[in-house]
């Protein structure tokens, strides 16, 4: 259930604000406007809130004309809702390691990349899994691997006519550090994923909750730190998530751990309280904790990133008039301004050029260039996250996407390391 | 003033010393009052502090004590989650719905008493409620999971060919119905192990699971084959593809109630553990802190105070004295300069006056006495003075007069020429002498004594020279005459001499030596002037008249019988001879 959300009061606030003006609405006596409402098609997109995010909405709303109706939650909630019932929504949003669970689960069905007008313009790394061919492939279920429904139904590299999910955001996670507690590392060089079994960070450390994600982040520490090696950390063997849950209870009995966090604030909140050293960090959870006042670099580590794949997914139940809404918000996904947006929370989108002539130079230069801010930059919230002078750790996007360590995966040992997790968080 | 006297240490008080006492004694009085006021207020201050970090202590305790159950509680809370999750205790589940909803509202309570800081209030409330949510989804889903997994599988069953009723022992004979009865016993094994799956999160239930499907694909493989001879009402509506979907899909549903119940609920169970023991061992350090700050604040009380105390004993110390000093100073120095007044000094009270005040009034009034004591005592002075002048010119006229009528007296009986007796004072010389020889029975005779031929002097050499004779004849006659003789001019040119104590013999000698002693001067007219002389002695009972009378007989027969010459009256003679020896 790893999330992006709001406290439950101002979620709380927000849907009695929502309550609210429907009441009002209804009570000053003008059921016309929820009806008027009612004729547009509604479109129902379950996700988390790194891409659930109210401007958003609210430009596509406006871009398209048609209803949206975002149910955002943590990974794990989704993933449940998904799967328990497809009826309850017409777009899931997350990401490539859930796409094994949800095809699995039979929730969602495939889509029919001709009724994605730019998806020519959806660049190698979701087709290919790499953006170059000299790059190194990373481990585990690189996004091509999921991407093509094959004849037998399965999920697969080979082209078909029928693609899983619709490629959109994605990004390449490390860890986030406060330069202030850890002498500031050299990016590809001494900056490692070792630190995050540091014993040196002996309960200041933390890790996302999510097995599918975390186990990659300490596995990758255990292996930096010659813990332990793993024949393919992409697909571990039981043996290997054994031991690496056997080194990790020995870690956690000696309190190495503070923690576990949920959500992107939590993990920000982490870093802001000063509990926190070292974590795992998603791009705006750093945005955050850095616009808070704390200093945080999100790492270069030499091992190579831990990637995601963002990934737009159909539900099994959603026909017609329905279904064609949500192309068209998938569609509007690849139309630039979303991209455009989510840049600023450091996300890539997968037509980047098509972003690029919405995003000021600087920005693009920036986030995709790997150049010095000449300007402030502000992220998504508005705030400036980027002083003039700095530049992206670890470089352009194609020098970050050519350090893939690992792709965020479910792999065949997933029930296995949920169950360990188990212990591993309890302990 | 004296320099002696302590002016300089009231003049050292600056402009207060021009305050008026009234304000210098109000000053004092308020400094007292200030004094007593200040360490008053500082122990209300101190004790009313002290209180206050007790206070402050309390509420720490129950701080401590509501994160510490808070700590507990999310443990209970945590157990009472798993007993729910691997046992389906409904009451634990009761257990955990309730008790979230009492630490919600206990939290809400907290902070509307500010009883905890806000921030880990905060980030308590969002990990409870996150608790609650995951919690009540793992709940929901539990449930949901469970009917739509039997319901799921039921359908399957209904739709998978009936179970053959027939004994074992018939089956036996009948590959079909052995095969259609394999089929539903795996469909219900595979069913058990997901249930199984679900129980335990055991994922080697899926493994299992999945080796049942493959065991289940090779007898509809088989019944295929067998199917192939003989029709089946069943396999229109009876797939191996229906089974798996089933089957995978509530494995993904189990699989994410999994990781709901494997992961996210116990995370946010442990967070929430975590923040109420992170925030009770601030707390714990916030109470060691108060008590560290109670006791030094007590420690520091009493270094205040005493400070204070002393330093205003050293303020006021110098006020009071100051006060005292410029009161009693003044008013000695006063009392030195009255006494000094009183001995006669002069001195200025002013200049020693050096302050305006009440007592600088009392130094005017005292140099406003001085001043007219200084006054008086000059007008004493001047009268004193003046009486001296007074009787010093009482004293001269008083010897002016005695002077004065002593010349009256001496011009009464003087003849002015000739600085001799006149006639009137040769009358009450002769009535004194006669009358003490008479009472004395003393001898007493006179001489009459005329110029000779005067008259010739005057009308030849001028009356000028008349007088001139007349002056140095007295003269002549005086210095021939004894002390005790008595000269006067008779009249014209007759002389008169009293002799007392002198009897005839003794008179003629006198009048003889007269006599001579006229003769012999000279009177420078070129010519001798003599002088004839009556003689006449007091006899018994004779009186004034007759013995100037006797005398004149005596003058008369002398100038008779030749002019200068001495003659004796009968009575005189005769009386004389008698007496003479």
């Amino acid at each position: 259930m790893v999330t992006n959300n709001d406290s439950p009061q101002s979620r709380r606030r927000k849907l009695l604000k929502q309550a609210g003006t429907l009441f009002a609405a209804s009570s000053l006596g003008f059921p016309a406007i929820i009806s008027a409402r009612d004729a547009k098609p509604t479109v129902r997109v379950l996700g988390t809130h790194v891409t659930l995010q109210e401007p958003i909405r609210l430009r596509a709303e406006q871009d398209l004309g048609i209803n949206l109706e975002f149910q955002a939650g943590g990974s794990a909630e989704v993933l449940f809702k998904a799967s328990m019932d497809p009826r309850s929504f017409d777009l899931y949003e997350q990401w490539s390691n859930s796409m094994r669970v949800l095809w699995q689960s039979r929730a969602i069905k495939s889509i029919n990349p001709r009724r994605i007008e730019h998806w020519d313009e959806i660049n190698p790394l979701s087709k290919t899994g790499r953006l170059s061919p000299q790059d190194k492939m990373g481990a585990g279920d690189a996004p091509h691997l999921l991407l093509y429904v094959q004849a037998d139904g399965s999920l697969g590299s080979t082209p078909t006519t029928e693609v899983s999910y619709l490629p959109y955001v994605h990004n390449a996670d490390s860890l986030g550090y406060n330069p202030d507690r850890i002498p500031e590392g050299e990016p590809y060089k001494t900056e490692s994923w070792g630190w995050l079994l540091d014993p040196r960070h002996q309960g200041r450390v933390a890790i996302v909750n999510a097995p599918s994600i975390g186990v990659f982040d300490l596995a990758l520490a255990a292996q930096a730190r010659g813990l332990m090696a793993f024949d393919d950390i992409g697909n571990m063997s039981r043996g290997e998530v054994n031991q690496l849950f056997d080194i990790l209870m020995r870690f956690k009995a000696d309190g190495h751990f503070r923690g576990f966090w949920n959500s992107v604030p939590h993990s920000a909140k982490f870093m802001t309280r000063g509990d926190v050293d070292v974590q795992s960090m998603f791009s705006p959870g750093v945005s955050m904790v850095r616009s808070a006042g704390t200093p945080c670099l999100y790492a270069a580590p030499k091992e190579g990133y831990r990637a995601w794949q963002g990934v737009m997914c159909l539900s099994r139940e959603t026909r017609g008039e329905q279904e064609d809404a949500a192309y068209q918000y998938m569609n509007w996904w690849l139309s630039g301004w979303p991209g455009a947006f989510i840049s600023r929370q450091g996300y890539y989108i997968s037509n980047p050029s098509r972003s690029q002539s919405l995003m000021p130079e600087d920005d693009w230069n920036y986030w995709y260039q790997g150049q010095a801010a000449r300007t402030p930059l502000r992220g998504p919230d508005g705030n400036v996250t980027v002083h003039p002078g700095e530049t992206r750790r670890g470089g352009s996007y194609t020098q970050r996407f050519s350090n893939i360590a690992v792709w965020n995966t479910v792999m065949p040992t997933f029930d296995l390391t949920v169950q360990r997790w188990n212990e591993f968080v309890i302990a | 003033m004296n320099s002696s006297l302590p002016e300089v240490g009231v003049k050292r008080s600056g402009f207060l010393s021009h305050l008026p006492l009234r304000i210098r004694l109000a000053i004092a009085s308020f400094t007292s009052a200030f004094a007593v006021l200040t360490l008053v207020s500082m122990s209300y201050v101190a004790i009313n502090f002290s209180s206050r970090q007790s206070e402050e202590l309390q509420v720490a305790g129950a701080k401590l004590n509501f994160v510490s159950d808070l700590a507990l509680a999310s443990r209970d809370l945590q157990l009472a989650a798993t007993r729910y999750v691997y046992l389906g205790h409904e009451s634990a589940r009761a257990y955990v719905v309730k008790d979230i909803d009492r630490w919600l509202k206990e939290i809400s309570k907290c902070r509307d008493r500010n009883c905890l800081n806000q921030a880990p209030l905060d980030d308590i409330e969002i990990h409870l409620q996150a608790f609650l949510d995951a919690f009540t989804l793992a709940a929901t889903s539990r449930n949901e999971i469970a009917s739509s997994l039997i319901s799921d599988f039921a359908d399957v069953r209904a739709a998978a060919p009936p179970h053959s009723n027939a004994t074992t022992d018939n089956i036996g004979n009948d590959p079909l119905a052995r095969q259609i009865n394999s089929i539903n016993d795996h469909i219900s094994t595979i069913e058990a192990t997901l249930l199984a799956y679900f129980a335990s999160s055991d994922p080697q239930k899926i493994s299992d699971a999945e080796a049942h499907l493959t065991e289940l694909k090779s007898h509809l493989a088989s019944m295929s084959n067998i199917m192939g001879t003989i029709q089946s009402p069943t396999n229109t509506r009876f797939s191996i593809a229906r089974v798996e979907n089933t089957l995978f899909t509530n494995i993904q549903r189990i699989r994410s109630y999994a990781y709901l119940v494997n992961v996210i609920v116990p995370s946010e169970a442990r967070e929430l553990e975590y923040l109420a023991s992170s925030a009770a061992t601030e707390v714990r350090g916030e109470i060691a802190a108060l008590q560290t700050s109670l006791q030094r604040n007590r420690r520091n009380f009493y270094v205040w105070e005493f400070s204070v105390t002393v330093l205003i004993l050293l303020l006021s110390v110098p006020v009071f004295l100051w006060t005292l000093s410029s009161v009693t100073s003044p008013l000695k120095n006063l009392a030195a300069i009255f006494r000094r007044l009183a001995a006669g000094s002069e001195e200025s009270v002013v200049d020693a006056a050096v302050t305006k005040d009440e007592i600088g009034d009392l130094f005017n009034a005292a140099e406003a006495f001085r001043r007219e004591n200084i006054r008086e005592r000059e007008l004493l002075a001047d009268y004193r003075e003046l009486s001296r002048t007074l009787e010093a010119k009482v004293t001269q006229r008083t010897r002016e007069l005695e002077a004065k009528n002593e010349e009256l007296d001496h011009l009464a009986s003087v003849d002015k020429l000739t600085d001799t007796f006149n006639r009137r004072a040769l009358d009450k010389a002769l009535l004194a002498e006669l009358e003490r020889a008479d009472r004395y029975q003393r001898p007493l005779s006179i001489l009459l004594m005329d110029i000779d031929l005067f008259k010739q002097v005057n009308d030849e050499y001028g009356h000028l020279t008349g007088d001139k004779v007349l002056v140095t004849l007295s003269q002549t006659i005086r210095e021939n005459l004894r002390a005790s003789d008595i000269l006067g001019r008779w009249g014209g040119e007759e002389f008169l001499v009293i002799c007392p104590e002198t009897d005839l013999e003794q008179a003629r000698n006198v009048a003889e030596k007269v006599r001579q002693a006229i003769e012999g001067t000279d009177f420078e007219l070129g010519k001798t002037i003599t002088i004839s002389i009556g003689l006449s002695v007091l006899i018994e009972g004779t009186s004034a008249e007759s013995l100037v009378a006797e005398a004149d007989k005596a003058l008369y027969q002398a100038k008779s019988q030749g002019r200068n010459r001495v003659c004796t009256t009968p009575i005189a003679a005769s009386s004389g001879t008698e007496k003479s020896p």
